[in-house]
């Protein structure tokens, strides 16, 4: 078990050293550079170059990107180039905003999508049914900036439930923190609903065609406990596992809810070290990023392996 | 029920993690400000490059750097110089230098005194490479303090407009001796010192303790907010005091007596430049062509919902040097068929490359209009939105363009305004020449006689007028909303605002 991990976590090293090398890459190849837009339109030729000397832009890429992974061994992140701010100190301001949204979002949307999509798989055929797939339709064509545009208005500005732009950390006053983020997780929640929905719903049907759960039904075990205990510790594996690679995903980016709802969060910060080509800030997005994406799959797999007996005794994971 | 266990035992423990990574941002910084009589928010689009003001070249530093540091003189809003941290100055009857003497008694907010020794020290840092802004300085030949109270600039060249260079907010004077630090822990003599900053989230000020002068209150806070409609409506639910929005806005705060709203021409103008190099662009009579094409008015209507003053030369309308140029090159299609065809180019022969910001919608707006405008006389243009970094570093800077739409921040005099559009200036992206231009900016900065200079600012903006090596669109209109019970908020022309004149009525 712990070789297991370890094999992961450094496979999660590579990944993140390719990574960050070709977004080395790809930021030389893109125009424009932190100096310059330093500079902007009102500065002059000169200070360009003495904005460039100051953040190291004038070495050549070689040897910027080798110091850079000098650095990084020490766990040094760097400077950003833009803010002035140590790189880990950014992100870590942003965790809190970042994990929330996506953790929580994920989570209701999970929840939400296992008992609808159980109903409308046991129901099938249906009204119960056709709801369920009308929601999904739904759920997965609203484009998430205009949800949000709608809720902010709805709520902020006609029902004045809610404050924009005030994001309050649960460690200073849980309800505020929760108000401040309820917004953004019901909109991203939404999203998230439309795709696990129809895994689940999918993955019910077919649970009610094995035979064993027939036989199940036919023994007399209650309609309840064949399936809390039965059908949905078969039928969960493949929504988890798109639940866990989800919430990776909404690690990385929620750049447009965050914007709109004035969230300091990891996607907008990605977004404007990108706009701002600050490298040392793109750098060190990139490589939290890509280990909290390994991180996620290996956590998603450990909870598999715990909540399905069959995942271990097919030999689905080695430990 | 062990794998249940061990499930749940999974998702508890990503839980703790998760509101352990909350915590990184520590209460103090974030603590939900309680509405007090002597505290103000403001809205702002995005963060501070830096609170450095040597160091940046952002209208977003200095609108923030204005209130934690001091210059040695200010403007008013009509742009005369005011005193700050120097309280009179006598400039030589040559020109040549000038003589501030400071206000007894000023310190920095870490308790150092900001006396002659320190003015010197921070000037020093300001000509230096290490500033972005060594070059505008370049004409001071030497700093001393000639007392405690006392500093003393010798000047190289004689510039008639070196008073106002001691006015913009990156000549501020910092304490050189936090000079590493002071981009995230900046340290000045003004009246606010910088409390808390959470990059794109909020940038909090307190009262400077060791600040002599008045402050109508005590605690500003900036909040970052990059989507105008949560401003707006953080505004109307009272949760901001003064916010900028954009002209269509504008009915949304209208006859609400919460609110005041406050538009007027700003420092700055928006242009579309023209690669006066590029095929077809070199010859003066399409340039003039592209101008009969375009109805300005009908365009700032569209773009800007007519908040905007149309002008026909490099140069905003606030500024005491502006000439009204408007009438060169009235809207008349027909006027521009016939130049261009005069030109060689008939319909559908001329291929024009356009280039837009894409962080600027309103630019990017103003371009496709123009465009519009630009087919109807039978001119192709090809659109291309570009990011900001790729417009400066191609565009800008590389000058591979042939039309582009973006704006110019003013300054206070005709020179520093101007200087762009000699032959051989690095920031003459518009590839324009003409040596009349170039030799009436030399005379400007030697001519001491006002009124001989004025003349001189105003023959510079008829020859632009004249070769239009760009389309001048507008002197911009900014619209700020503030709570009606705020009062003394104003807006300069130069980057700067005065939070330390700010104060509620009522209380």
């Amino acid at each position: 078990m712990g070789k297991y991990i370890a094999k992961r976590l450094l496979a999660a090293l590579a990944v993140m050293a390719i990574v960050s090398f070709m977004t080395f890459s790809v930021l030389e190849l893109i125009p424009g550079n932190a100096a310059l837009i330093a500079a902007g339109t009102e500065g002059s030729a000169t200070s360009v170059a003495s904005i460039a000397a100051e953040l190291g832009l004038n070495r050549g890429f070689l040897e910027r990107v080798l110091l850079y992974y000098k650095d990084l061994l020490s766990f040094d992140l760097g400077v950003s180039s833009y803010f002035g701010e140590n790189v880990s100190t950014l992100i870590g301001q942003r965790l809190g905003v970042t994990f929330s949204l996506a953790f929580f979002s994920v989570l209701l949307a999970f929840i939400f999508s296992v008992i609808l999509g159980s109903a409308a798989a046991l129901g099938r055929g249906r009204l119960i049914d056709a709801l369920s797939r009308g929601v999904v339709q739904i759920f997965s064509s609203i484009p998430s900036f205009w949800l949000s545009l709608l809720f902010l208005i709805l709520f902020s500005s006609v029902l004045h439930v809610v404050n924009v732009g005030d994001y309050v950390p649960p460690s200073v006053s849980i309800r505020g923190y929760l108000s401040s983020i309820i917004l953004p997780v019901a909109v991203l929640a939404i999203g998230e609903t439309g795709p696990l929905l129809r895994l689940v719903r999918a993955s019910m049907i077919r649970v009610r065609n094995e035979d064993w759960y027939r036989i199940g039904k036919v023994r007399g075990i209650s309609r309840m406990r064949l399936i809390m205990a039965y059908a949905l510790r078969y039928a969960l594996p493949g929504p988890l596992t798109l639940a866990g690679s989800e919430l990776a995903k909404l690690l990385g980016g929620t750049a447009i809810v965050e914007s709109i709802f004035a969230l300091p969060g990891l996607g907008r910060l990605f977004l404007t070290a990108v706009e701002m080509r600050d490298i040392p800030l793109v750098e060190g997005i990139v490589i939290f990023v890509s280990f909290l994406v390994v991180l996620m799959n290996l956590v998603t797999d450990l909870v598999l392996f715990f909540s399905n007996p069959t995942m271990r005794k097919a030999g689905g994971i080695k430990l | 029920m062990k794998r249940v266990y061990s499930a749940a035992l999974a998702v508890f423990l990503l839980s703790v993690f998760l509101v352990s990574c909350s915590k990184n941002i520590s209460p103090e910084e974030t603590q939900p400000v309680a509405p007090s009589s002597s505290s103000v928010r403001m809205a702002i689009a995005v963060d501070p490059d830096g609170l450095d003001p040597q160091m940046s070249a952002s209208a977003s530093t200095f609108q923030v750097t204005s209130s934690i540091y001091e210059t040695l003189v200010t403007v008013d809003e009509s742009g005369n110089i005011q005193p700050c941290l120097a309280e009179s100055w006598k400039i030589a009857d040559d020109g040549l230098s000038i003589t501030f003497i400071l206000r007894e008694g000023a310190m920095f907010s870490d308790g150092d005194a900001c006396d002659a020794d320190a003015v010197v020290s921070s000037f020093s840092r300001l000509v230096s490479p290490v500033s972005v802004r060594s070059q505008d300085y370049s004409f001071i030949s030497s700093v001393e303090a000639v007392d405690e109270n006392t500093v003393h600039f010798e000047f190289s060249t004689l510039d008639v407009t070196a008073l106002a260079k001691f006015a913009y907010p990156w000549s501020a004077i910092v304490d050189t001796e936090h000079e590493g630090s002071l981009r995230t822990e900046p340290v000045g003599s003004g009246p606010y010192m910088l409390s808390s900053w959470v990059p794109q989230q909020s940038l909090i000020l307190e009262r400077n303790p060791y600040y002599d002068g008045e402050c109508g209150v005590d605690m500003i806070e900036f909040v970052v907010m990059s989507d105008m409609t949560s401003a707006v409506t953080a505004m109307r639910n009272g949760q901001l005091d003064i916010i900028l929005i954009t002209g269509d806005l504008v009915g949304l705060f209208e006859g609400d007596e919460r609110f005041t709203i406050h538009a007027l021409p700003t420092n700055g103008l928006q242009l579309m430049a023209m690669n006066n190099e590029s095929e077809g662009l070199d010859d003066i009579r399409v340039r003039k062509a592209i101008n009969y094409a375009v109805d300005k008015n009908a365009l700032i209507e569209a773009v800007w919902w007519g908040y905007g003053e149309p002008i026909g030369s490099h140069f905003p309308v606030v500024l005491s040097e502006y000439a009204d140029m408007n009438g060169k090159y009235p809207y008349d299609p027909d006027k521009a068929r016939e130049l261009l065809a005069e030109a060689g180019y008939g319909e559908g022969e001329l291929n024009l490359r356009m280039f837009l910001p894409k962080n600027y919608q309103e630019y990017v707006n103003a371009g496709q209009v123009i465009a519009d405008m630009l087919r109807n006389v039978g001119i192709n243009v090809d659109i291309q939105i570009v990011e900001w970094a790729t417009w400066l570093s191609d565009i800008y800077n590389g000058r591979n363009y042939d039309l582009t739409v973006v704006g110019h921040t003013g300054r206070l005099d005709a020179y520093s305004l101007l200087s762009r559009y000699r032959h051989d200036a690095a920031e003459n992206y518009f590839n324009y020449e003409n040596a009349e231009f170039d030799s009436l900016l030399d005379a400007y900065v030697r001519e001491t006689d006002e009124m001989k200079r004025k003349e001189i600012a105003f023959r510079m903006e008829e020859i632009l007028a004249e070769d239009v090596p760009a389309l001048y669109i507008q002197d911009p209109i900014q619209i700020y909303v503030t709570d009606s019970d705020l009062e003394g908020f104003r807006t300069y022309p130069i980057n700067i605002f005065r939070m330390d004149l700010l104060e509620y009525s009522y209380r």
